[in-house]
């Protein structure tokens, strides 16, 4: 029992480190999801992502409330809804820790959207903690409380929308929307009073200086002025269209209703002085300007002044005929679809979806500003959009079809190269090497045992050369020998020879045992490395046998990658194709719808004036009568 | 006469090419969502495509046993600026970043840079890194670290932390392995 313990603790010491590591290489992972994410690469996000999954690693709330945020960026609502409703199930804890702005991101998406009730729940999550406003940001705090005012007008919530706008700054320009829509809401619900009139000075007052604070404020007013009109009550509108500015977007819609409101009150001279700056400051194909082509001359009608809203009208068939031919002459330009090819290459922003920096203004040409009406409805603008992801995507997929191909080869190269050349020229040579090193570690092994028996075993250079000297010394006085000379006495020679002998066996045995010890030392370093080299060329031999199955493999999944790359390029040519058609159709049905008003101006103006000469006719008729039968009753 | 006539026959052409556009919308709609679904299908395998690519790509190019990241965190981030950092391992070109203002904020926030994906062998290595940014004074700064490490045949982790110091009010350079 002692034993197992010991052994199970020693066992988790040792994981301990393992562990700790891993610990460490998942905060690095999660550091990295981060960046990406923060730095706005969400392919890289949910690469990273989608690499925990494989790694079975457990994935928190807070990230997948961020993988939700990133599929909503990259259009794709659906799977980002499925999370959410997985996050909100009754028994899932969502954490604390999710930031704020991952729940003011969800909130603005689902207010793009028109799903309200979602909006509420996503705000409710907001929590910002004392003292981090600034680091949420002021200015998207007050986006939030104008979301939620209005997603509770939109859900009918009135007073408690009016409860929440007292909450807002007063000078916000996001409480100037709210209050805007309120204001709306009100209309709709056909308020009026007081109450009303107050709510509407309260809203075109309290905008911020700004040049968007201003528009806003103008729009305030053109749509309280709108109200009173529908309501007969002329001059409140006319207060606040005489408020509008003349250099904002609502321009053209306030000077024509002014002039509409000063007809009303009869005021026929002063409607005119409108309506003429109308003409003269903005282009003919705007809707306003053309409804006052058709204003004037009536208004000159009501006067009585019969011959000048004939010309008038004269004037603005003329007018109507050439637009009519602008009209035309563009629509059949449209098929090209080179103003869409155009437009797309004016874009900077190379992200997807939502989070692209779209540019939804056309370059100023006779087509953008017939559509002019189009780029302001957002499904045109949303299917652009649409558009030129699809256009991305294609470029995205020919660019990885070529990375994949260049891969091919890349693979197959190696393939080949580490099958044929290289690898098996190394391994030959690496093979000689070691063959040459077995036979000298065999040379070495001899010398080693030999050195036992041999007294003059392993001499060094100088032992060497002092052997050899005694060698020549025997041979010298052998040679001496053998000559024999009566007068040579050879035997102190003999003598010397042994002693320095003896004196060079007693060095050499003395040194022996360390020589000995240094070449056994030697021997086992050299035996160790021939070991490890022979090792080695077993991996690589294996490692060569082993290679071309796995650049097979490679090659495989190349392939396979490849072929659903061309698939889905296909599928997205196609649907880019399809995309650019529904953008051709609807420009052309905006061109009709523009074709077909212009054409009801004509006919209008056409009647006019048929009816003008008519009665111009009836009158004279009825005239001649009168002088006939005057001077019938004179004779 | 004429004139009724002419009115009714405008009135007549307008609700005509009313009825015309109501059909027109909806097939023009029902197309519409159909792109807009097939859009949504097509992100959808992109990304799944991209995932496939990037997990391939790695592979090729760094296999496990030659594989070394280089990742790079701020710990603080108050008494020193990064605005680049230089790499060098053994006798390898060196690799060099250059931070943008965004990509900062995200190190403050605590996201870590992953720096680089190098290729190299079990061994020693010599590793040679350079920081340069600025002090909480504004003064050019530049921190310097030499090291060997050592990888095996596991894919090896370094982090690079610039890392605040209340107590001097400076920061240092430090680097933790992994593998």
């Amino acid at each position: 029992m002692k034993y197992s313990l010991v052994r199970f603790l020693c066992g988790v010491l040792l994981c301990l480190p393992a562990v700790a590591d891993e610990q460490q290489i998942l905060r690095l992972q999660k550091g990295v999801f981060n960046y990406h994410y923060l730095t706005a690469d969400f392919p890289s996000a949910m690469q990273h992502l989608a690499q925990w999954r494989q790694d079975d690693q457990v994935i928190s709330s807070d990230v997948e409330v961020l993988e939700a945020n990133m599929l909503l960026s990259l259009g794709l609502h659906q799977q980002a809804q499925q999370i959410f409703n997985s996050l909100q199930q009754p028994g899932q804890q969502i954490k604390k820790s999710i930031s704020p702005t991952a729940w003011f991101l969800l909130a603005k998406r689902w207010f793009q959207l028109g799903d309200y009730q979602a909006v509420l729940n996503s705000i409710e999550q907001i929590q910002i903690p004392e003292g981090g406003l600034s680091r949420f940001g002021e200015d998207r705090f007050a986006e939030t409380q104008f979301m939620k005012a209005t997603a509770y007008i939109e859900l009918g919530q009135h007073n408690l929308a009016q409860e929440q706008i007292s909450k807002m700054s007063r000078f916000g320009l996001w409480t100037g929307y709210a209050r805007h829509n309120y204001l709306l809401a009100m209309f709709k619900g056909n308020n009026s009073g007081t109450g009303l009139s107050l709510l509407i000075e309260d809203a075109s007052f309290y905008t911020p200086k700004s040049a968007e604070g201003r528009h806003l404020k103008d729009r305030i007013n053109l749509i309280a002025a709108m109200h009173f009109l529908q309501d007969g009550q002329y001059r409140s509108a006319e207060k606040h269209l005489q408020r509008i500015s003349l250099d904002g977007p609502y321009t053209p819609a306030a000077l024509l209703q002014l002039g509409w409101a000063r007809v009303e009150q009869k005021r026929y001279q002063q409607a005119f002085q409108p309506w003429r700056e109308l003409q003269l400051r903005f282009n003919n194909f705007e809707f306003d300007v053309m409804e006052s082509l058709l204003a004037v001359p009536h208004v000159l009608e009501r006067m009585g002044a019969h011959t000048q809203a004939l010309k008038t009208f004269e004037n603005s068939e003329i007018k109507l005929l050439t637009m009519q031919q602008t009209v035309n002459n563009t629509q059949q330009q449209l098929a090209s679809s080179s103003w869409i090819d155009s437009w797309v290459k004016q874009q900077d922003s190379s992200n997807w979806s939502w989070q692209a920096d779209v540019n939804s203004v056309f370059d100023f040409n006779q087509t953008s500003a017939l559509l002019k009406g189009l780029l302001v409805q957002t499904d045109f603008v949303n299917k652009l959009a649409e558009y030129r992801d699809l256009t991305l995507i294609n470029n995205y997929l020919s660019e990885k079809e070529t990375h994949l191909l260049l891969w091919s080869d890349l693979v197959e190269q190696r393939k080949q190269q580490s099958q044929v050349d290289y690898a098996a020229e190394v391994i030959k040579r690496a093979s000689q090497q070691l063959d040459n090193a077995y036979t000298k570690l065999s040379e070495l092994q001899l010398k080693y045992e030999q050195s036992e028996k041999d007294m003059f075993a392993l001499p060094n250079a100088l032992e060497k050369k002092n052997i050899d000297a005694l060698t020549r010394a025997v041979k010298s006085i052998e040679r001496l020998d053998l000559a024999n000379t009566a007068s040579r006495n050879l035997q102190p020679y003999k003598q010397r020879w042994t002693r320095v002998k003896g004196v060079f066996l007693w060095h050499m045995q003395e040194t022996k045992p360390s020589k000995q010890w240094q070449l056994r030392q030697q021997l086992v370093v050299l035996d160790e490395l021939i070991k490890r080299s022979n090792r080695q060329l077993l991996q690589t031999r294996l490692a060569m046998q082993w290679a071309p199955e796995a650049w097979q493999g490679m090659a495989q999944r190349v392939n396979d990658l490849l072929r659903t790359t061309t698939a889905t390029k296909a599928m997205a040519l196609a649907a880019k194709q399809q995309s650019k058609q529904q953008l051709t159709l609807m420009a052309n049905a905006e061109l009709t719808d523009l074709h077909q008003r212009i054409n009801d101006y004509l006919s209008q103006t056409r009647l006019s004036i048929a009816r003008l000469y008519d009665d111009a006719l009836q009158n004279t008729m009825n005239s001649d009568s009168t002088s006939a039968n005057l001077d019938q009753e004179g004779r | 006469m004429r004139l009724i006539g002419l009115f009714l026959c405008s009135m007549l052409s307008v609700a005509v090419y009313g009825d015309s556009t109501l059909t027109k919308e909806s097939d023009s709609s029902k197309a519409s969502s159909k792109v807009s679904d097939q859009v949504v299908s097509i992100k959808q395998s992109v990304l799944d495509l991209n995932r496939e690519l990037y997990q391939l790509e790695k592979e090729l190019l760094n296999p496990a046993t030659t594989r070394a990241a280089v990742y790079l965190s701020l710990s603080g981030g108050e008494f020193f600026e990064l605005h680049s950092v230089t790499i060098a391992i053994d006798d390898q070109n060196p690799i060099q970043y250059l931070y943008t203002e965004r990509q900062l904020a995200a190190l403050r926030q605590g996201a870590v840079h992953p720096v680089a994906n190098l290729n190299i062998g079990p061994g020693l290595h010599s590793f040679n890194v350079v920081v340069k940014g600025k002090n909480h004074q504004g003064l050019a700064a530049e921190m310097a670290l030499e090291k060997q490490i050592e990888k095996n045949r596991q894919p090896l982790y370094l982090e690079l932390t610039v890392a605040d110091n209340n107590e001097t009010k400076t920061a240092a350079l430090t680097v933790s392995q992994w593998q």
